[in-house]
């Protein structure tokens, strides 16, 4: 009765199904309504980032909108200009606050932990880069208020942290472990190359900035502390599943999707920065994909306990390598300013292919 | 800020039935689908409200919509529609689709049926293949799959497909 042909067909008729025009109808006012409210001018870091979590039906979440997000709104929608010139200020800077307000409507504008989270990542690796522009005002203009600038956007950038740590409580609470690990592996990971990036920074500066740098070295220290207490709590929970056929498949199955996720991010990013900027990520990617398969080759054998923790390996190669890309592209940069500078204007046209591809943000060193 | 918006909406107006119509087959689930379909146009009026540019805004709606529907699975295992209330219903070659005889007709939920059962990355290919009717360029873009595995998964979904069919 059945035959490829025939399911085929059914297939096909299947393409027409009726759908409930009522509510593409409602949803489509909806996105109208949205749209209007949607401040344009901030930018989302959406790009290069997977796009996920499901959250709670449009209707739902503009009706339940929260106070502090319809302020932000109505401080974005009157102070458009304001905040659209805000977004390169630094903190010190009579703008700085208006910044980290249209920032946080933004994590408002986001509704499930998971999401949150990703956000607050990329605002605490915004205060890093903060820092590093600090300093490269300082150089310029002298130590001034600097010290006081750095404090700022290291108080900042702790409570970046603070939260990214309270939304991966919320996710673990959840139930969903699988994503609160990758978090917190990317947080790890982010705080390693921050807390590198800062050390080379301390070591040439002097004075206050020197030992705000210091501190600032500390406060990483503290974190990563904090990091590595709940990534050692979830591998716990995760633990204790792990000797499953189903959590090996699961751990697996992430680990896939988390490479062909980062394997076009990086795709992408040697367009732009060339190949050098991303060798040593893809090393690493290489790596994961090895742990993959030898993950898969456990699986296939019944060594559950193993393949999960191959999975987790490979899992944790991916995001390094991620993470590599988009913080060591900044760091390199610096790099390249200072062979720059030792070897006068002698590399003019290396310097040029060096630079290649790093649009608006070159300037904006580490 | 006109000319995104304009191209917006015309783009929800041509596939917002497409995407809820793949989302709905792939989580088997009415009121899911249309929260995810919401979610995917936001995200895509998001991302187009800063500034960004898409080529085929078609292809990245459905990866958007199928990104979305990727983190629903690892969340959850979705329940599979029953059969318990089906009937026998004329040919379904000839009967026309309406939404009154759609989901009585006892074809269409035998292959929706096990459509379900498949895994998951066999189901989104096929759904992309035959039910969204996109090529197997914009299924590899969509997917990142090379054209070759396309094929392949094509070829062995429907084989697993009927083999279930069968099997009934």
């Amino acid at each position: 009765m059945f035959e490829e042909k025939n399911i085929k067909s059914i297939l096909k008729r299947i393409s027409n199904a009726p759908v409930d025009v009522e509510f593409v109808s409602a949803l489509k006012n909806q996105l109208m309504d949205y749209m209007k409210t949607t401040p344009s001018i901030v930018r989302i870091p959406t790009e290069d980032r997977p796009l996920f979590k499901r959250s709670n039906n449009l209707i739902y979440k503009l009706k339940t909108m929260p106070i502090a997000l319809i302020i932000g709104l109505i401080i974005a929608l009157t102070s458009g200009g304001t905040v659209a010139a805000s977004q390169n200020s630094l903190p010190g800077d009579i703008l700085y606050p208006v910044k980290i307000v249209s920032e946080d409507a933004r994590v408002a504008m986001v509704f499930s932990p998971e999401q949150k989270a990703e956000f607050r990542l990329n605002l605490a690796q915004k205060r890093i880069e903060e820092i590093g522009r600090v300093l490269e005002k300082a150089e310029e203009e002298g130590n001034g208020r600097s010290v006081e600038a750095l404090q700022k956007a290291l108080d900042n950038f702790d409570a970046q942290v603070q939260k990214i740590l309270d939304k991966t409580a919320e996710i673990k609470g959840k139930g969903n472990l699988a994503k609160a690990g990758e978090i917190i592996a990317n947080l790890e990971t982010n705080l390693g190359i921050y807390k590198k990036i800062l050390k080379d920074k301390e070591e040439k500066s002097e004075g206050g900035v020197k030992n705000k740098l210091k501190e600032a070295g500390s406060l990483i220290e503290k974190s990563n502390e904090k990091v590595k207490k709940e990534n050692e709590d979830i591998d716990e929970e995760e633990d204790k599943t792990a000797g499953t056929k189903e959590s090996a498949e699961g751990k697996i199955n992430a680990a896939e999707n988390k490479i062909a996720e980062v394997e076009k991010f990086i795709q992408n990013k040697e367009e732009k920065l060339g190949v050098e900027a991303v060798a040593e990520a893809k090393e690493k990617l290489e790596d994961a994909k090895e742990k993959l398969s030898e993950a898969k080759e456990r699986l296939d054998k019944g060594e559950y306990r193993e393949a999960f923790d191959k999975a987790k390996d490979a899992m944790k190669k991916t995001i390094e390598a991620k993470a590599l890309v988009e913080l060591g592209a900044s760091f390199d940069r610096e790099k390249i300013k200072e062979h720059d500078k030792d070897n006068d204007d002698d590399d003019d046209d290396n310097d040029k292919d060096n630079n290649k591809g790093h649009g608006k943000n070159a300037t904006s060193t580490l | 800020m006109k000319e995104i918006e304009d191209k917006f909406l015309k783009a929800y107006d041509e596939y917002a039935p497409a995407i809820l119509r793949h989302v709905y087959f792939r989580v088997n689930n009415k009121s899911l689908s249309e929260d995810l379909t919401s979610e995917t146009f936001m995200k895509v009026w998001n991302y187009l409200a800063v500034g960004n540019e898409v080529k085929n805004l078609k292809g990245f709606l459905y990866k958007i919509a199928d990104n979305l529907i990727i983190d629903y699975y690892r969340e959850k295992s979705h329940k599979e529609i029953s059969l318990d209330d089906v009937k026998e219903t004329p040919d379904w070659d000839k009967t026309p689709l309406t939404a009154e005889n759609f989901d009585k007709d006892i074809n269409i939920s035998l292959v929706k049926k096990h459509l379900n059962e498949l895994p998951n990355d066999y189901k989104q290919i096929l759904i992309h293949r035959f039910i969204d009717d996109l090529s197997i360029k914009e299924i590899k873009e969509i997917t990142g799959k090379s054209m070759t595995n396309v094929y392949v998964m094509i070829h062995r979904g429907l084989k697993m497909l009927k083999g279930k069919i069968k099997n009934v």
